[in-house]
């Protein structure tokens, strides 16, 4: 079985959020709460201030702190190596998020983050949160896959409904391969940098398994012990200095 | 066994004649409404107590609540009467619609008491509940309610230690019923045969007495008493608290148990000139400093015993905690982040109105995305952003470090 993993390389991404927006539409989401967010840091005052950023998606923990506190069993580790929700299962209580060191969960009953409330204007059939205009054939609760009903809580989820089609024993989900570009995550597909890769982690001729060896690739707060299974690439710190020089200095 | 619950089982209707109870299995004579059953709407072991009332072991509890084994089951009613919920019932357990003048003798089927009262006779006197025993002294007035008391319960299968399984039941609705102002002369009571009413000692013909439904029971009581019942029964806290979606799609379940009790209860205090039971067998619920407000309790009760209300002008969240729908679960205290809660069994204390307040948090506006947070440090941002911010911080270090261990540049002479 395959152990589903991501890389991004800093030292490509432009910080577009094309993948947030690629994410939003995928998914069904409202702006402001799509599974994967690109975060911004300033760091040091005139006259050398630095802009930097990454992208967060859930990192699908090896060992997910949000599944062992889930008091129903709703977040759950598919034999893929995907951290999901099952909504059947979820009863809201957010414990996952308190629990998850990323931060990457979102329950999104209380408050609209953005006015008006879409939710009001494109009102969902029966316990669905909104009826979005533009929405995917695909609704898996139990996969936390589709628009998400009211009351529970919901996360990436490397867009189950497609890597989960792919054939068995690919290596790699490469958006440049046609036969493969439907399985490909939404954010992975979209990226105009080609900064991401998708593919298998246990698989040690996969290119991101080469990657992570060769490029010295790093998981977010390794202390935790939650062994992230998205690792960034620095190019050997290189996206640490403002990223737009660093592209311009960029070794061929 | 490949009972399905959602199949309609063919013969339902005589089940105590309330038609929502499906059977357990075809075979047997438990019937549950799943929609009311914690064990099949929660995960499994929050709550067990048919299992653990169950002489005979024959229920398990699965992921889609109890299930029975029908041979070995005896349909004491314990299972049904062990229910906080009301979600099990048993055929053949039926109480009278009124109590006649000469009062009521109840009786086993094992019992070979000899009376000329009107007797009343159960498969097991295990399967009243403590609201049953209540509803029938209010039913019965000045009339008497007695228990033959033969010692029959020693050597039956449905009392495997040997103790009367009724009689714990019957000491707390006794102990209710007199907190509650009810005059010692006319608690119901147990007696020995001898001491039954009994004109000529013969084996007297046993008067009959139409009996109902449990929920036809309540129609003989007063009309006021049994509306207030049913309007606490049917969960009508459950739809009006309606935290969004959370009530609906999972469904708390009513405590009926508890919030009937307190109806009886108060009943019974009121018409006795008391404003209120002087104690009552309820749990307690502590909440701590520790408390963040995250809510995570509220959601994980099973009956909404436990509610935190936000939303207030003073822009405080409050968590209330109403006893008398709490089923001892302990789910609240088990799943507190902060470990916030303390939850002591039921013991006898003094009556207080409910719900009680256990905490009160100020909850502010997060500077950056405008959730409501208890701002218990004057914090500006929520969680969520303080760890967005924590981990962007981490995340850039990381990078950063990388990138100074290879070409360590001198910091001056």
């Amino acid at each position: 079985m395959a152990k589903w993993g991501m890389v991004i390389d800093l030292e490509k991404c432009t910080g577009c959020q094309a993948c947030s927006t690629a994410c939003q539409m995928e998914n069904s989401r409202l702006p402001g709460e799509n599974y994967q967010d690109v975060l911004y840091y300033t760091e040091g005052r005139q006259p050398t201030p630095q802009l930097k950023w990454f992208p967060r998606p859930c990192m699908h923990c090896e060992e997910p702190s949000c599944m062992h506190v889930c008091p129903t069993k709703a977040t759950y580790k598919t034999e893929d190596g995907v951290v999901l929700i099952d909504w059947d299962k979820c009863i809201g209580c957010k414990y996952c998020m308190i629990a998850c060191p990323y931060g990457v969960r979102f329950y999104t009953d209380e408050k609209a983050l953005i006015e008006p409330n879409i939710k009001q204007v494109f009102k969902g059939d029966g316990d669905l949160s909104w009826n979005p205009p533009y929405k995917g054939p695909q609704q898996d609760p139990k996969h936390g896959v589709g628009i998400q009903p009211n009351g529970v809580v919901s996360k990436c989820n490397f867009c189950y409904h497609k890597i989960s089609k792919a054939p068995k024993g690919t290596a790699d989900l490469d958006e440049s391969n046609p036969e493969l570009v439907e399985y490909v995550p939404a954010c992975v597909r979209t990226c105009a940098p080609k900064a991401r890769y998708f593919g298998d982690l246990d698989n040690p001729n996969s290119q991101v398994s080469r990657l992570i060896s060769d490029k010295q690739g790093t998981r977010l707060l390794d202390h935790t012990g939650n062994k992230p299974q998205v690792y960034y690439l620095t190019g050997g710190g290189a996206a640490a200095a403002a990223v737009p020089g660093t592209r311009a200095n960029k070794k061929a | 066994m490949n009972h399905d619950p959602h199949r309609p089982a063919a013969n339902t209707a005589s089940l105590s004649g309330e038609d929502a109870y499906r059977r357990l299995h075809a075979l047997g004579l438990v019937g549950l409404r799943r929609d009311m059953c914690i064990a099949a709407s929660r995960p499994a072991g929050l709550c067990e107590l048919c299992k653990i009332a169950c002489p005979h072991a024959c229920l398990e509890i699965s992921e889609s609540g109890p299930t029975l084994e029908p041979t070995a089951c005896s349909a004491c009613g314990m299972c049904a009467a062990a229910c906080p919920t009301g979600a099990l019932a048993v055929d053949g357990v039926t109480l009278p619609t009124h109590v006649p003048a000469q009062g009521l003798v109840l009786a086993c089927e094992r019992s070979r008491a000899a009376t000329d009262a009107p007797v009343l006779r159960l498969a097991c006197l295990g399967a009243l509940a403590v609201n049953d025993w209540l509803r029938l002294t209010i039913a019965a007035g000045d009339a008497p309610i007695r228990v033959a008391d033969d010692g029959a319960c020693a050597g039956c299968s449905n009392a495997p230690s040997h103790e009367a399984p009724w009689r714990s039941t019957l000491e707390i609705a006794r102990r209710a019923l007199s907190e509650a102002g009810m005059p010692p002369n006319r608690l119901p009571v147990a007696m020995t045969p001898d001491a039954l009413p009994n004109s000529n000692r013969s084996n007297t013909a046993i008067a009959e007495l139409p009996i109902e439904g449990r929920r036809r029971f309540f129609a003989g009581l007063s009309r006021s008493l049994a509306s207030a019942i049913s309007q606490a029964a049917t969960g009508e806290r459950v739809s009006s608290s309606a935290a969004g979606a959370q009530a609906r799609r999972h469904a708390s379940v009513a405590a009926h148990r508890g919030a009937e009790t307190r109806v009886l209860l108060q009943h019974i205090a009121s018409s006795s000139g008391q404003p209120h039971p002087r104690s009552v067998l309820l749990p307690a619920l502590m909440a701590s400093d520790a408390c963040r407000a995250h809510g995570a309790c509220s959601r994980a009760c099973p009956t909404r015993a436990l509610h935190l209300e936000t939303g207030h002008d003073d822009g405080q969240a409050r968590l209330q905690f109403d006893a008398w729908l709490c089923v001892d679960c302990g789910a609240c205290a088990r799943i507190c982040p902060s470990h916030a809660l303390d939850h002591q069994p039921r013991a006898w204390r003094p009556f207080a109105d409910v719900p009680v307040v256990l905490a009160t948090i100020r909850q502010s506006e997060c500077e950056r995305c405008g959730a409501l947070f208890d701002a218990h440090e004057d914090e500006a941002l929520c969680e969520r952003c303080r760890k967005t911010e924590n981990l962007a911080r981490a995340g850039f270090a990381l990078f950063s470090r990388q990138h100074r261990d290879t070409p360590a540049v001198p910091e001056g002479p």
